[in-house]
């Protein structure tokens, strides 16, 4: 039996989530200078948020994705009215702000934990059947999981291209003094940028929890994957990490087949190290680091 | 003493410095000049081994150091001091010679816990020399400029080098600090029996304490000389000095111009009462006062550090005052966030440009215009502003971060003048463009003033807008110490010479 699409089919479903989870990650560093380490939670987040719409309040299970959405991005929200505000603007924000997330994130992780315990759910929201792509089956769930992602992406990428707000956004985040200068209110830049963040990070949940299962550390992992992604791509290079998300996944779809799942983490953390050994500033990334 | 043979240094295709060869004799002074961006700098990270040389070679005293690093230069004798203030901020200017005397001297693979008589010695030493003994004992981050550039040197005198390269000893300076520097220099050159080479903008500074002079423009040797023969070098006297420089009184009618729109102007558009501000707890501007009449040119001179752009980013709201008031009209603005002063007109254009890299030339003009909301009133700004830049319409779809210095500038102008506000207010529009670029860009400003627009100016160099400006305010140290038209200015040549150092 040949394997190789069978490995396709895995890389490019957790390649689509990888890159959603990054672009979330990537946004936020290359707008603002902040390396949110509280992405993993809002992934996690978004999940319960989902399974909650779904399982409690009975609606139908499109509406999950609606409640993830609104919950990440409320989350996105309290983030920035929480502790940025009062952060930015200091000379220790990078480091600042990485500790208090962190913080956050091991608090919401913990909340999460005591409200739905720790045993693992399954995530209603997700598409059952399959369907034969040539001569080989993929799970309804799967195409779901490439579509939205894919859908999703075109979506930031052609906002931050050719709107307004995109423009403004790109213009704090290449040069926040001018931007201000030229009558951008940054801060309520840095707030949209925080929420629509969060809503990608809990779309990515609601996907990933959908094919694996329903648990308070669900997050870590792929925020981990997000944050290599980043790295190797060149810190808030969005179109770069999309990438590296996908090549990354492909990566380690064939090490966990062909050496043993144990290998994967092991040989992408070789390959990254490689990697920026070789462009210290990211594959994508130039000396002067690239914003949006 | 120092050879350099060839010597390159390329960034990607961008040569900085090309095919440079001279050399040093033992016990002079080699002063080195030119423009911005003529490769200064990079020669001295080259030869002091900060930056690896492209091609060619370097030689110390016979003994080849193209590709040495910098530590073990700085132990074959070479010693630098930096055109930024590289001091150790949280040490006392003591500590910081000493760190020099301990470690520079010789390799010190293993530090010690003491330092040994023989290190406090030589630091007391090199402190007394450049004067600095009395004033050594408080941190480096507390010290004035001047004390900072002093300390640099003694840094650099106590590792007992036999060459000394010095990057701007006295950039933003007054005239008398200047004088100060001048005369500690000759003094450690004298005493140390040194070998110098030095960088400097401050051609008077240069010229008197050089032995031989070199000019650089873009990267490559323009002049090498006598100090005397440097003013009658036709070439370096139109690209160093620029055509421009010499001041020519303005023509009359000018004159009549400047009062006529000033007595036509009724209430300030902007006012500016006893104005304080700073950063860290430390004012730059002490009690400022001046306006800007409705349609009128004023410009503020005054030195490097001195507090010009401090007084732009209040305005703007960059920076909050710390006291006095800033109104525009009758409201006061004091305090109000960047945003909400931009939409009330005053914009400002800063310094070095601060484009967006990532953008086209158009989406940064957009941006200019980013509070507006009438599409239709944004075109018709961007057909303005490309009838008076026509330059930006050719480069519409080109990313800023490939822009020339010029062009960078106009860019810069044009995303002002897209905001179309009241008060425009560019800080140091001259900055680091070559002299035919400059005249372009006064150019721009002359037909910004033509076409009524209020304009509030800061600059280093008088010399381009006293005939432009309807009002000049010469800024000392956070006060403004003298006033009056751009033609007063002209006339008061001993102003010049006080405040900007001839």
């Amino acid at each position: 039996m040949d394997v190789l699409p069978y490995i396709l089919v895995t890389a490019v479903t957790v390649g689509a989530m990888y890159s959603l989870a990054t672009l979330g990650l990537s946004l936020v560093w290359g707008a603002m200078g902040m390396l949110n380490m509280a992405h993993g939670a809002l992934l996690t987040l978004g999940g319960y948020a989902a399974y909650s719409a779904v399982t409690a309040a009975g609606l139908a299970w499109p509406f999950g994705f609606v409640a993830a959405i609104i919950v990440g991005a409320l989350f996105g929200a309290f983030l920035y009215f929480g502790l940025v505000r009062f952060m930015l603007g200091s000379t220790a924000f990078e480091t600042n702000i990485i500790i208090a997330t962190v913080g956050i994130a091991i608090a919401l992780e913990n909340v999460i934990l005591l409200i739905y315990g720790g045993q693992p759910l399954g995530q209603p929201v997700s598409l059952d059947g399959m369907f034969r792509l040539g001569q080989v089956p993929v799970a309804s769930q799967n195409l779901l999981i490439v579509v939205l992602s894919v859908a999703i992406m075109f979506l930031v990428a052609f906002t931050l291209r050719t709107s307004k707000i995109g423009r403004a956004i790109r213009a704090t985040a290449q040069n926040r003094e001018a931007a201000r200068l030229m009558g951008v209110p940054t801060r309520s830049i840095y707030l949209q940028v925080l929420a629509i963040s969060g809503a990608l990070a809990a779309v990515s949940g609601v996907l990933l929890s959908s094919i694996t299962q329903l648990s308070p550390p669900l997050g870590n992992d792929p925020m981990l994957k997000a944050f290599i992604m980043c790295v190797v791509a060149g810190l808030g290079n969005v179109q770069g990490s999309v990438l590296a998300a996908f090549v990354l996944a492909l990566v380690e779809a064939c090490t966990q087949f062909y050496l043993g799942a144990r290998w994967g983490l092991p040989v992408l953390l070789i390959l990254v190290i490689l990697a920026l050994i070789w462009r210290p500033y990211g594959v994508f990334g130039r000396t002067q680091v690239t914003r949006l | 003493m120092l050879v350099c043979q060839s010597v390159t240094k390329r960034f990607g295709a961008l040569a900085a410095v090309e095919e440079l060869s001279f050399e040093v004799e033992p016990g002079l002074v080699l002063g080195i000049g030119g423009p911005n961006g003529a490769g200064k700098t990079t020669l001295f990270d080259v030869v002091s081994g900060l930056q690896p040389l492209t091609s060619g070679k370097v030689t110390l005293d016979g003994i080849d150091i193209s590709h040495a690093s910098a530590d073990r230069i700085c132990h074959l004798g070479l010693a630098r001091t930096f055109q930024l203030n590289a001091g150790f901020d949280s040490m006392t200017g003591r500590e910081n010679v000493q760190v020099a005397a301990y470690f520079g001297h010789r390799n010190r693979l293993f530090p010690g816990l003491r330092l040994g008589k023989e290190t406090q010695r030589r630091t007391e030493e090199a402190l007394d020399l450049v004067g600095m003994r009395e004033r050594a004992a408080e941190p480096v981050e507390n010290a004035p400029i001047l004390d900072r550039k002093l300390l640099m040197i003694a840094g650099a005198i106590v590792t007992e080098p036999k060459l000394l390269l010095m990057d701007e000893p006295v950039g933003g300076l007054t005239p008398r600090e200047i004088d100060e520097v001048e005369a500690v220099v000759t003094r450690v050159v004298q005493e140390k029996k040194l070998t110098v080479i030095l960088i400097e903008h401050v051609m008077r500074f240069l010229l008197r304490l050089s032995d031989r002079v070199l000019i650089m423009h873009h990267g490559s040797k323009l002049f090498e000389g006598l100090p005397e023969q440097v003013s009658d070098d036709k070439e370096v006297v139109e690209v160093y000095l620029g055509k421009g420089s010499k001041t020519e009184s303005a023509p009359a009618d000018e004159e009549k111009i400047a009062t006529k729109s000033v007595a036509a102007s009724g209430a300030p558009l902007l006012s500016v009462q006893d104005l304080a501000s700073g950063y860290k707890g430390r004012d730059v501007l002490h009690g400022l006062s001046f306006e800007v009449p409705e349609g009128s040119l004023i410009t503020l001179i005054g030195p490097n550090g001195h507090g010009k752009s401090t007084l732009l980013r209040t305005i703007s709201g960059l920076l909050r005052p710390r006291g006095g008031d800033i109104r525009v009209g009758e409201r006061s603005i004091a305090g109000l966030p960047t945003e909400a002063i931009t939409a009330l007109g005053i914009v400002q254009v800063p310094q070095g440009d601060m484009l967006f890299p990532e953008m086209t030339v158009r989406e940064n003009l957009l941006m200019g215009a980013y509070l507006e909301r009438d599409r239709s009133n944004i075109e018709r700004r961007l057909d303005e502003v490309h009838a008076i830049l026509p330059r930006l319409k050719e480069r519409s779809n080109q990313m800023a971060s490939t822009l020339s210095g010029g062009e960078r500038r106009m860019v810069g102008i044009g995303r002002g003048l897209m905001a179309g506000g009241r008060l425009l207010m560019l800080d140091e529009p001259s900055l680091g463009l070559a002299p035919i670029i400059i005249d372009q860009i006064y150019e721009v400003v002359a037909d910004l003033k033509a076409s009524g627009r209020t304009i509030l100016l800061v600059e280093e160099n008088p010399m381009r807008i006293v005939d432009l400006a309807e009002e000049v305010h010469l800024l000392d140290n956070g006060h403004i110490v003298w006033s009056g038209s751009g033609q007063e200015l002209s006339e008061s040549s001993e102003l010049l010479e006080t405040y900007l150092g001839g």
